[in-house]
Parts: C-alpha cells; structure tokens; sequence
C-alpha cells in the first residue's frame, strides 16, 4: 500500500533518509530507529508533508505530496505536541472530520464514536490547551482515525501516555490492522511496539537497515558472522595472526587493495579485546579498522535496552 | 559583585537517602562568570550572525551613511555658486551626522524587531525562562543581558558607520575646519548613537515579555512606532494645518520623533530644508518623556519576568 | 461543507479575546482622536469634513488596513507553522488552494469589518454635529488662472466678493467679526488685508500671497452664512436663475458650500475651475476599504507563504517602501499601493493653512492616476498576488522547523 523507490531527502547538507526502497503491506508495521534515524522525515514523505529530493513515494498508487486524493484514505498522527489550544477536544475532532468530507448528517455521531474509542468522552469538551500529554495524544489519535483511513500513520503514538493508554490505544490500532489497513506506527523502543507487530522496519542515520520479522532479524544477527575490515600495512602477516585465535572464523582479502583484509568472527567482543595486544606484538601499523554490521547489531541492542 | 562555589563538594551523606554521591561526575571548578549577563547578551547577538534580513537591513544602513559621504564630497568640491547645500560651513559637518543618524531611523527600528521581537517572547513560548533562571543567574542579569543585546547591536550599528564616516571626514577636511568648528563632535557621535538604542531596546524588552510569540511583539511594537507617527501627525495636520513653525514640537512627540529630537539636542544645530526649519527642540519635554518610555519598558519587562511554568488553556 | 467548518474556525480564532480587544481599541482609536479634537478644539475650530477626511486617510487607510491586514493575512500561514498546526490542516483531503483562499476569506472579512465599524465610529463622531458639517469652499487646485484669482478679488466691484474682503463697514466687521473671534482671526484678517493691497496685478502671484486670500475666503465662508445675507450684500439678481433659486431655497451643511462655491465660480468664471461636486467621502470610503484590504492582504499573503517572517517585510513594506516612494518625484508613485487606493477613495487635505510651499506643491501636484488606471492596477495585483499564493502554497513545504 505504501512504497518507495530510492527516496531521498536531505535538508541542505543533512539527510533526513537516504536512498530508502521498501514496501509496506497492509497490517501492522512498526518503524524502529533511535532519535534522528529518520522515522518522521520518512513518516512525512508518505503524509506527503515533504517532497524527495531524490526517488518516488507512492501510497495507495498516487504521490502524496499535497494530493487530496490520497489524504482521503490517509489518517496521520503527528509527532508534535502542539495543538489548537483555543478549541476544545469535541471541536477540533469535528474540524477535522468535517475537513475530510463526513457529511454533517453523521459528523457528530461519528466524532463523539471516536472519542469514546480513544476513551476521551469525559475530557473532549474541555480546551485542549489544558490537556496533558496523553490526553493530547489520544486526541491526535482521534483526529487521525475519524474517516476510517485505509492506511494510518503514527508517528511515536505511545509518547507520554501511561500503560493503561498504551494498552487502549494498542487496541484500537490492532483493530484497524486486524482489518485490513495499512497501520505504521513509529517508535524508537523496541518493547513499545512488540505488544503490536513483529514485523519492523529498521532505520539508522537515515538508511533502511533491515526491513522483515524482528525476531529473524534477531536470529540473523546472532548467528550470522561478524564482519571486520582492516587496513594495514603488512594484511598477509596480521591475517596469519589472527587466524591462531579460535573465534575467528575465516579470512578475506581484498582482490584491489592488498592492504585490506576482512575477516569473519562469531564473537566481535573478544576480538576487539584481543586485537590492541595482536597489533602492539607484531608491530602492525593499522591505519583503519570498521565493521559493516556493527551499525545494525548496536542499533538493535539500543531498540532492546531502550 | 563575583561570587564562587566552592570547586569541589565533598559528598555529606548524612542523613541522605543516597549514600553514594559519586554519580556526580563533573569535578571541575564551578565558578560563575564576573558578567552574567553578557553570556545572555551574546547569545542573543550571535543567532544574528546567520540572519539574512539583518546583514541586508545594516547594508542598507551603510549605503546611507555612504551617500552622505559622497554628497559631503560633492558640496566640499563644488563651488559655492552652484552649491544646492552650501549652507553654513560651520555646522556642516554635525549637521550631516544628524542627517544620517535620523535617515537610519526607520532600518534601525527594523534591525531592532529582528534582533529583539524574540528576545524574551521567544523564552515564553518554549518556557526557558525556567532553565535560564535555575542556573546561577538573577532576574536582572536575565533582564540586563536581554536590554544589552538589544542596545549594542543598535549601538554598534549606528556608532561603527558613524566612526568610518568621521575617520572620512577627518582624512578629508582637516584643512577646512572639521575639528575645529565642533570639537567635541566624537562624544557627540558616541552620546547619540546611544539614544535610538536605549529606547528601543527599553520599550521591546518590555513589549518582549508580555508577548507569547515573536511575532506578537513585533506587530505590537510596530503598532506603537507607527501608531505614534500617525497620531503626532494628525494632530499636526488637523491642529497646525500643517505649519511646520508651529507645529513642529508635536512631530517631536511620535517614538521616532522622541529620537530625532534627542539626537538633535545633542548634536545642538538647527535643521534648515527646503520644507521648513527645525529648531533645536526644548529639552524639557522629551528628555524626560523619553526617560519615562525607557523606565516603562524596562517595568514592564521586570513585573512580567517570573520562573513559573506559562499552563495554557 | 468542510470549508464551512473551516471558515468558521477561522473566524472563531479571530474573535479570541486578546484579538478582540485589539481590534476593539484599533476601531476606537480613531473616533477618540476625533472626538478629542471636537471637545479640545472648540465647536468654532472643528471642521467636521476636514477631521474626517484626515483622520480616515492617515488612520484608517493607511494605519488600520495596513497593519489589520499585515497581522491578519500573514497570521493564516504564519501562525500555523509557528503552533505546528499546519500539519493538520495540509494532511486533510481538502485541495490545498481552498484551505488558503477559504483562510483568505475569514481575514478579509474580519479586517474589513474592523474597518468599517472604526470608519462608521468616526463618522458619527465627526459629522454628528451637523453645524460643522462644511467643507471647504475653494480648493488650491480649483484655480484656473491664479493671476485672474488675485486680481478680481483685488478690484471686483461685485458686493458678494466686497463683502468677504474690504467693504464690509468697520462697524460691521466688528460686529460680526467674519474672520472669527480670537487674536488669531484677527491676525488672519490684516493678513489677508495686507495682501490684497499690496499684490501687483501685473505679476503672478506667489503660493505664499495666493495661500493667504484662499484661506481667508475659507475661513470667512466656513463661519460666516453670508448667502443668508443676500439682501445686505446684494447682486444675487445678476446671477444665474439656477443659482438664485438655490439660494432662495436657504441651503444648510454641504450643499451651503456648494452653492457658494458656485456663486464664486459664477462671479470669476475665468480664475476658477466649475466646482466639483463633493462626495461625502464616507460612504466612498465605505466602498472602498474592501479594495483596499483585499489588494493589501493579497499581497501580504504572497509574502506569508515563501517568507519565514513576512512581518518584517511586510512592515517595511507598507512604512518605509509606501511613504518614502510617494514623496519622490514624477511617476515614482506609481510603484505605491497607497497610491492607487488614494486616488479611488480621495480625502481632501486641508492646504489652506499656513501658505507653507510644502503643503501647498504636494496639494497641487494632484494624482498622476487615472481612476480607470486605480481600478485595474489594484483589481490585476490582486488577482495576480492572489494566484502566486495559491500556487506557491500548492509547491512548498510547510514543515515546522524542529529549531526550539
């Protein structure tokens, strides 16, 4: 329902995300990264908020970016905290509905159905300027929902509200995946989100890390081998050295660079802790050394420990 | 008034449910700085240094002050026959800085929106208030540190186009009495640019801090700048018919006049144009009207600046 | 259905209190003024047609209008961005161009509204008095020929003109005392006196000699209701039967002054232009002020939707830009939006005063602007600041900055 084809956005000289090509399918989908991956820039091109600098975005088959069309079946729940402080809850519900087209026949009953589901019957008609936190996200929740959208977007929903609202809210965000809509919710803890959907999407420093089932992300990670790419001057004589430690499992060099090697470990920790020893014995001169899966595992424990 | 905390606190467990104090990992000296106020000052003035609009306002500034440079060259090398401005050669030099300080009035009123419409508006909407007056700092050094950024920008604006314009001057027409005819123009200079500042930076602090966003200080102080000119006006059409002899004291009285008129006092020339002559205003009334609008702005700023959460709604 | 709702949010957030009060002290404002010049001046110095015109031309066209307008059409993209809101309003199936104009709409009717009420105040205020409802009688830029001007004053032998400035009995003038009662009426009458002997007939007279008769003439007209006298002037009978018959009819308020001003066109009919009717400028202004407000928040609309803070512009715009450029010579003023307004809703100055030069040049270079030419500029800038905001809406982001 959602997709994008190598979408950028950079803002001046920062990146908001970067070459991201992915699908999301009907049901639930949780978009995880720590602060600043990305999440909103990416929730806002889908709202359509914001044009990509590079790449396609399409919802529903149609560019978002200011097409009525889309906002038709498009609910969005917007990360900020700021609201029309003047009206009161009922109000702004009402607006809102009524600027998506709910006839006025069946507007009032629709919108007082919302509040009840974000079970704010009791506070809607006071002025929202005197909400708290979670009072002010189940609104924003229910201004999101009021025309029954087929794809909802909810950028970090679960802020500020206590676990009796996150059970509540999960509710009425479960029902609407159960049938059949697209829901996308963001967060950056991992255990926020688990309660709703297993299946994630992985966003660091702008890019899509991984996209699927986050416990087979998990397995992936543990089980897969860590990569390490070294420098240095002498590859051949480090590499011998290496291979005598036993977690280390295989070693790679580089068919262009004969100063690169890469080598394979199960346990990164106790290679990064043997490795000072190994260069200051031999002499090595080690101008750089990286891993490409680092990114992903550290995000991921940052998810887990929140 | 410099006082310093102790650079390391031993940790006094007594009594205290923490036993442990070792969390606290910042074991560096604690001393707050001589003048408070100037880290507000500077931070004020800093977030200018990537603003547009105020480099373009103070090119516009320097244009002014540039022309008047030129047309000082200009009556100085043409004869005296054909000269349009040749008027008294011994107030000429003071009186093109008066000249100069009151065409900048309007760029310098828009410079002091930019820099101080947010000054403290901008701190009531995001509630920093709380932050900046929980750390070692007193409501008047918040308050000083706001009025300073105000006041030296626009001191700075006015005084460092002043300075080329006399260092010009003095390079120049040494030889035609340019030191001679006014001595003391160099205070004069330093004494007027502080007027425009001081009002203005008094009256927007105080309209600042009574406002909940930005923008509502700047049309509010634009409302009063122009709104004084409109009325002063009128009065000066409808009571004076328009006849600057009369009515030109009542000119005297919009928030621009105030300062045009100061500077005047200061600069202590007569005005002769081809639309009239401005007399050298009495300082009886301004003086104090502007001295009052400067206490008003400044209470009002102080009565509204409190460390207590704005709860709206 | 939706823009209903949303223009009526619209209106609501307009008519919050602090917004009310505000607008509330800017419809008084001019009526206040108004009233303090009747009570300060005297019921003798007030004129009510000169106050009004003044006062609505610097207070309410280019005060009110301007900075309601500036506040109130920047406010709609403004203030969105600036609470975030926007995001709300930009992710709702409503075409982008509708949510401004229907945005536009509520503004505009609440920017007008306050103009019309603070125009209607002032009104009342001026004209509620219906003794000094008068205008002035001669305009500097009614004088054809000023040389014919002067000297038929300075030689007519006609009892009506005779009766204004020379002939009126010693006695007679104390009695009744044309000029007025103070020192300073006094002054203006040997003033004028003075410079009615001493003008030489064979020159064109200076502004400042031609000042002094103009005022005087207006200033004995304005008091005195010498028609009424007609008997003591005399002369009436060789007048146009139109003109006798108006006469006759003992004409009060505006139409006193039309049938003097007639009768001195008829008596120096190669020195004066044949008078202009005069519109009572309230209901022009009336008509006009929506004009006036739609071109101005058009325009400060355009600058609300690609400026972060068009509040400063705006305000350079309307009080730099817009006074400094009629002031220059030629067409300049051409590139002023006042300008234009001006010339569809004109408020007669008062030139009369001092015989200053100033006052009197910027009286006489009258609007280099057609009528005609007012009404497609404003009506084009309008339309075409109008579209260049829908369209500039319709492209660009407005994402709030994450800077606070």
């Amino acid at each position: 329902m959602i997709a994008l084809e190598n979408a950028s956005r950079w803002y001046q000289q920062v990146i908001g995300i970067n070459d991201v090509t992915c699908q999301i399918p009907p049901g639930m989908t949780a978009l995880l990264g720590p602060n600043g991956a990305g999440k909103s820039t990416m929730l806002k091109l889908i709202t359509g908020q914001l044009k990509p600098t590079k790449g396609r975005v399409q919802v529903l088959g149609q560019e978002p970016f200011a097409n009525p069309k889309v906002y038709q079946k498009l609910g969005y729940c917007p990360e900020i905290e700021n609201n029309y402080d003047e009206m009161t809850g009922y109000e702004f519900v009402t607006l809102m509905g009524a600027m998506t087209g709910i006839p006025s026949a069946t507007l009032k009953n629709r919108v007082h159905e919302v509040v009840e589901m974000v079970g704010m019957t009791v506070n809607a008609g006071r002025k929202i300027g005197g909400y708290s936190k979670g009072m002010r996200q189940r609104i924003k929740v229910a201004q999101g929902i009021i025309h029954d959208p087929d794809v909802l977007i909810l950028d970090e929903p679960m802020n500020g509200l206590d676990p009796v609202g996150r059970r509540e809210m999960t509710k009425v965000f479960l029902d609407m995946a159960a049938a059949g809509k697209c829901v996308v919710v963001s967060s950056h803890i991992l255990y926020e989100v688990e309660a709703m959907t297993s299946n994630i999407l992985l966003m660091h420093r702008g890019r899509l890390m991984a996209q699927g089932n986050v416990y087979h992300i998990r397995s992936l990670i543990d089980s897969h081998p860590h990569r390490i790419t070294i420098t240095t001057s002498d590859a051949r004589r480090l590499a011998a050295k290496t291979l005598d430690l036993p977690y280390v499992l295989g070693v790679k060099f580089d068919s262009h660079d004969p100063r690169k090697l890469e080598l394979e470990t199960h346990s990164p920790h106790l290679f990064y802790s043997a490795f000072p020893d190994i260069v200051l014995e031999g002499g090595f001169v080690v101008e750089n050394y990286e891993s490409p899966d680092n990114n992903l595992e550290a995000v991921f424990r940052y998810l887990v420990n929140g | 008034m410099d006082f310093d905390i102790p650079a390391k606190q031993e940790p006094k467990p007594q009594g205290s449910p923490i036993a442990d104090l070792s969390y606290r990992n910042y074991n560096g000296e604690l001393k707050t700085r001589g003048l408070r106020w100037w880290v507000i000052s500077w931070s004020m003035m800093k977030l200018l240094k990537k603003n547009v609009g105020f480099w373009i306002t103070s090119a516009l500034v320097f244009l002014i002050y540039f022309l008047n440079g030129v047309q000082l060259y200009f009556t100085s090398n043409l004869p005296a026959g054909v000269n349009p401005f040749a008027g008294d050669e011994k107030t000429k030099f003071t009186l093109t800085f008066l000249n100069v300080n009151s065409g900048t009035n309007l760029l310098l009123f828009i410079i002091a929106l930019t820099v101080g419409s947010g000054s403290i508006s901008a701190d009531n909407k995001a509630n920093a208030l709380l932050v900046y007056l929980s750390k070692p700092l007193t409501k008047a050094d918040y308050l000083l540190g706001k009025w300073m950024g105000i006041f030296l920008t626009l001191f700075l604006e006015t005084l460092v186009p002043s300075l080329v314009l006399y260092l010009y001057c003095l390079t120049s027409y040494l030889d035609k009495g340019f030191l001679k005819n006014d001595p003391t123009l160099f205070l004069k200079i330093i004494a007027a640019a502080c007027v425009p500042a001081a009002i203005h930076a008094s009256l927007l602090v105080g309209a600042s801090a009574w406002s909940k966003a930005p923008r509502i200080a700047s049309v509010f102080y634009a409302a009063l700048y122009f709104g004084s000119i409109v009325v002063t006006g009128m009065v000066f059409g409808i009571v004076y018919r328009g006849d600057m002899e009369r009515g030109q004291e009542v000119m005297r009285l919009s928030l621009s006049g105030i300062m045009d008129g100061i500077q005047q006092i200061i600069y202590h020339v007569t005005i002769k144009n081809p639309m009239a002559t401005l007399a050298i205003p009495s300082p009886s009334l301004i003086v104090p009207l502007a001295i009052g609008l400067c206490v008003v702005g400044i209470a009002a700023a102080r009565a509204k600046i409190n460390a207590v959460e704005v709860v709206k709604g | 259905m939706s823009d209903i709702f949303l223009f009526r949010s619209a209106l609501r957030d307009l008519f919050r209190p602090k917004k009310l009060i505000t607008a509330l002290c800017l419809i008084a404002f001019p009526t206040v003024v108004a009233l303090l010049f009747r009570l300060g001046g005297g019921a003798d110095n007030f004129n009510a047609v000169e106050a009004y015109n003044q006062i609505a031309d610097h207070m309410i066209f280019q005060f009110i209008v301007v900075i309601l307008a500036l506040v109130f059409c920047t406010s709609i993209i403004t203030q969105e961005v600036e609470q975030k809101t926007i995001v709300y309003l930009l992710t709702r199936p409503v075409a982008r161009w509708r949510i401004l104009l229907v945005k536009f709409a509520g503004a505009f009717i609440i920017t007008t509204v306050t103009a019309w009420l603070a125009t209607v105040l002032l009104s009342v205020a001026c004209f509620s008095a219906s003794k000094s409802y008068e205008p002035y009688v001669i305009r500097l830029d009614q004088i054809r020929d000023r040389r014919e001007f002067m000297t038929q004053f300075k030689q007519t032998p006609d009892p009506y003109l005779l009766a204004i400035y020379k002939k009126i009995p010693a006695e007679e003038i104390r009695r009744r005392r044309p000029f007025g009662r103070n020192r300073n009426a006094k002054q203006a009458q040997e003033k004028v006196q003075n410079v009615l002997e001493t003008y030489d007939i064979n020159k064109e007279p200076t502004n400042e000699e031609l000042a002094v008769v103009v005022s005087g003439v207006n200033r004995v007209l304005r008091r005195e209701n010498l028609l009424a006298n007609r008997e003591a002037i005399g002369g009436l009978n060789e007048r146009s039967a139109d003109l006798q018959k108006r006469v006759a009819a003992n004409p009060t308020g505006i139409e006193r002054s039309l049938v003097q001003r007639a009768y001195l066109q008829e008596l120096m009919p190669n020195a004066l232009d044949s008078p202009k009717p005069i519109v009572n400028p309230f209901g022009h202004d009336i008509l006009i002020l929506p004009v006036a407000v739609i071109a101005y928040g058009a325009l400060f609309l355009l600058l609300a939707t690609f400026l972060n803070r068009p509040l400063i512009t705006g305000l350079m715009f309307s009080f730099g830009w817009e006074t400094w450029v009629p002031t220059m010579p030629g067409n300049f003023q051409k590139l002023s939006l006042m300008s234009y307004v001006k010339v569809l809703a004109p408020h007669q100055m008062p030139s009369q005063g001092s015989g200053n030069q100033g006052s009197l040049v910027a009286d006489t270079t009258v609007a280099v602007i057609t009528n005609h030419q007012a009404w497609t500029t404003l009506s084009v800038f309008t339309i075409v600041a109008l579209a260049a905001a829908v369209f500039i809406f319709a492209k660009r982001e407005y994402v709030p900055r994450d800077d606070t």
